[in-house]
């Protein structure tokens, strides 16, 4: 019946949407009429698309009956309101998924939030928003804001690697430096690997768990408070931040057993600016594991540096190239590898990552080749995301594409993933 | 019959000479005529971009300017209002003529303020058959320019880039308005003479005192699609503060500039 419903209303905007097209054809010498400026000149604006998208695991995961990643009908609608004082937000997503366990009609709402300004140099956002800093391309290092990992893995848009929060953002702008302040009040986690649509390797198991939710942690409910002072000295930009909160996958386990979302706090800095004909970008943090600061306890992941080099630039006309350099230094590593309860899983000491992006754009923009590259030396695994993009004209679009992940051991970062590897493709409609 | 040649021969010279610095002047008034009119200004723009097979695409967007010396250094930002792909995105620019531009990308569904390299200027302008160069201004000194010849209404010039190879054509020639000296139609030629891409004016208006195009088209003559850009309610000298053209501007676009009221 609720399927019924989603249909008839895509149905719905599919025609309304489509008579609003028929205006943009017809664009005459003086088709600018008054009507076109009509549209304009009403507060309220909205965006929207209708996507079917697939994917399938090119391997068999021998934990999951169905070995498709991705099968869904999604409908994604913004409604915005400007007013000379504030702003108002909305946007969603509802769907029907075909892959998980659970009701087949899917609900997120995505952006819920008022946005005004104050005493001339603040601006406030406050309610359910997406909030993003640092300057990694596919690696943070002080962007502790929610993402979604299951979207990313799956080959949903590369959009809905954000995942919304409630939460308040105060940002100042002063003439020293600019000021980031973003509190959550309740802390938001990441949407991790859960084993409901990937398996993932449990070191208690030793082995990969998935085809059902295999984590299912404690839900935190301490606030996160998240801040950057920032500043643009004619084109070249320094940040600080820090950050208090928790860690946004449970990679915790508590004392009755429960997985849960360790405490930490992140403190960090960031450049970025142009070098050659390209940009380049450096960044620091420090992951202070407040659970287990002396590193000893083996069921909270220690503290870590984590750094980030990167520079891209534009190779030949359209073809853009982006190389990262990241290590992940684990501290109190002696005293991990004591205490664990198995050594021979544990992260290395010091794990490195080499990314590349190489992003072709052909036919006037309309055709985007694109291959994004994680390689880590140090674990012997990789993560390969090629995609191509035809953007047939402002309605439709068409994307195929390809997740992924090789490895020598079934335990390191990517290579846990190794059975999930496939391919999607989605076809999408805006309006 | 000696004075005379005396007075021919420095009539002459006087008149090469003029040309010389007529031509510098007028490349220099073309280039403050299309590019710099003002100290900021503001407009609504559309495109309509139609490929070959008449497929057709558009983008809607404000446009904000303000000059930081006159011919010189510029910053734009640019908002994004249609198609809903694109919608809210803004786009910033430090324009620098000696150096490459500070370029910055705002994607609002992922809250990404996306700092970007500067590209090869004579590419697509969010797909369309504009360049960032056509929008943005090509400096005039990467081109050695001469007045071919000239009438009551135009002077006719050619330009040759210093470094041949370094763009996609070997010359370009410019009709330009003398009362205006606004650029009326620009053709781009291939080495073998062939005009490979045109830029004309269709549709100029006085806003303010300054001549200012209204309608221009770009059409690409080898592939045969063109874009088509207009303007609305364009205005001059508003007094934009510098500080609308910071980073902040990406997420919180000012409204009174952009609405135009």
């Amino acid at each position: 019946m609720k399927s019924v419903f989603l249909v008839l209303m895509l149905l719905h905007v599919l025609v309304v949407s489509a008579q609003d097209n028929s205006d943009d054809d017809d664009w005459g010498d003086d088709d600018w009429g008054d009507d076109e400026w009509a549209v304009d000149a009403s507060p309220w604006s909205h965006a929207g698309f209708v996507e079917l998208a697939h994917g399938e695991r090119f391997n068999t995961d021998a934990l999951f009956k169905d070995q498709s990643t991705l099968s869904e009908l999604r409908w994604h609608q913004e409604i915005d309101y400007s007013h000379e004082n504030f702003d108002f937000n909305w946007s969603h997503d509802l769907w029907l998924d075909d892959v998980t366990d659970k009701d087949g009609l899917q609900f997120d709402l995505r952006e819920l939030n008022l946005k005004f300004s104050l005493f001339e140099q603040t601006d406030v956002v406050i309610g359910r928003q997406i909030s993003t800093w640092g300057t990694g391309d596919l690696l943070f290092i002080n962007d502790m804001f929610p993402k979604d990992w299951q979207s990313f893995f799956s080959g949903r848009d590369d959009n809905y690697l954000k995942a919304p929060a409630d939460a308040l953002r105060v940002t100042s702008y002063f003439k020293p430096f600019n000021v980031d302040l973003v509190i959550t009040p309740t802390a938001e986690p990441d949407r991790f690997i859960n084993g409901e649509r990937f398996s993932l390797f449990s070191p208690l198991a030793q082995s990969n768990m998935g085809g059902f939710e295999a984590i299912n942690p404690r839900n935190p409910n301490q606030p996160e408070y998240a801040v950057r002072l920032f500043k643009n000295l004619n084109g070249k930009q320094l940040a600080l931040y820090g950050y208090h909160g928790i860690e946004k996958s449970p990679t915790g386990v508590d004392q009755t057993m429960q997985p849960y979302f360790p405490q930490k706090n992140v403190w960090g800095t960031s450049y970025q600016s142009t070098l050659g004909k390209g940009l380049f970008n450096a960044e620091l943090g420090y992951h202070d594991a407040l659970d287990d600061k002396t590193g000893t306890n083996p069921l909270v992941a220690n503290s870590q540096w984590r750094v980030l080099l990167g520079y891209e630039r534009e190779l030949i006309k359209k073809l853009n190239w982006g190389v990262q350099y990241y290590v992940e230094h684990t501290e109190h590593y002696e005293r991990l590898l004591a205490n664990s309860w198995f050594p021979l899983t544990e992260p290395e000491q010091n794990r490195q990552v080499i990314t590349n992006r190489l992003t072709y754009m052909a036919k006037q923009d309309k055709l985007t080749w694109s291959m994004f590259v994680f390689y880590s030396p140090s674990d012997e695994d990789s993560y390969w995301r090629p995609s191509v993009n035809y953007r047939h004209n402002d309605q439709w679009q068409f994307t195929a594409g390809a997740q992924i992940f090789t490895g020598k051991e079934n335990y390191t970062f990517f290579g846990q993933f190794e059975d999930s590897s496939s391919v999607y493709s989605r076809i999408r409609f805006q309006f | 019959m000696k004075k005379l040649m005396l007075v021919m021969s420095f009539l002459l010279m006087t008149h090469v000479s003029l040309a010389e610095v007529k031509v510098e002047t007028i490349i220099e008034r073309a280039n403050l005529a299309s590019f710099y009119v003002g100290e900021d200004g503001r407009s609504d723009a559309r495109m309509i971009i139609v490929d070959n097979k008449d497929n057709k695409q558009m983008r809607q967007f404000v446009i904000l300017r303000k000059d930081l010396e006159e011919g010189g250094n510029q910053n734009f930002l640019v908002v994004f209002s249609r198609p809903s792909d694109v919608k809210d995105t803004v786009f910033l620019v430090h324009k620098k003529v000696e150096t490459d531009d500070d370029r910055w990308l705002y994607l609002p569904a992922l809250d990404l303020e996306k700092r970007i390299s500067a590209s090869d200027n004579r590419t697509s302008f969010v797909g369309s058959d504009f360049y960032y160069e056509d929008v943005s201004g090509r400096n005039p000194n990467l081109d050695v320019h001469e007045l071919l010849k000239q009438d009551d209404e135009y002077f006719y010039l050619k330009s040759t880039p210093k470094q041949a190879g370094s763009v996609e054509f070997a010359y370009y020639t410019m009709k330009i308005d003398k009362h205006s000296f606004l650029p009326m139609l620009i053709e781009y030629f291939d080495v073998a003479d062939a005009a490979i891409r045109r830029v004309e004016v269709i549709e100029v208006s006085e806003v303010q005192g300054h001549p200012t195009v209204m309608k221009s088209k770009v059409s690409n003559l080898k592939t045969g699609g063109y874009t088509l850009m207009e303007f609305r309610r364009p205005v001059y000298d508003l007094g934009m503060d510098e500080a609308v053209f910071t980073i902040r501007s990406l997420r919180n676009p000012p409204k009174n500039w952009l609405s135009g009221q």
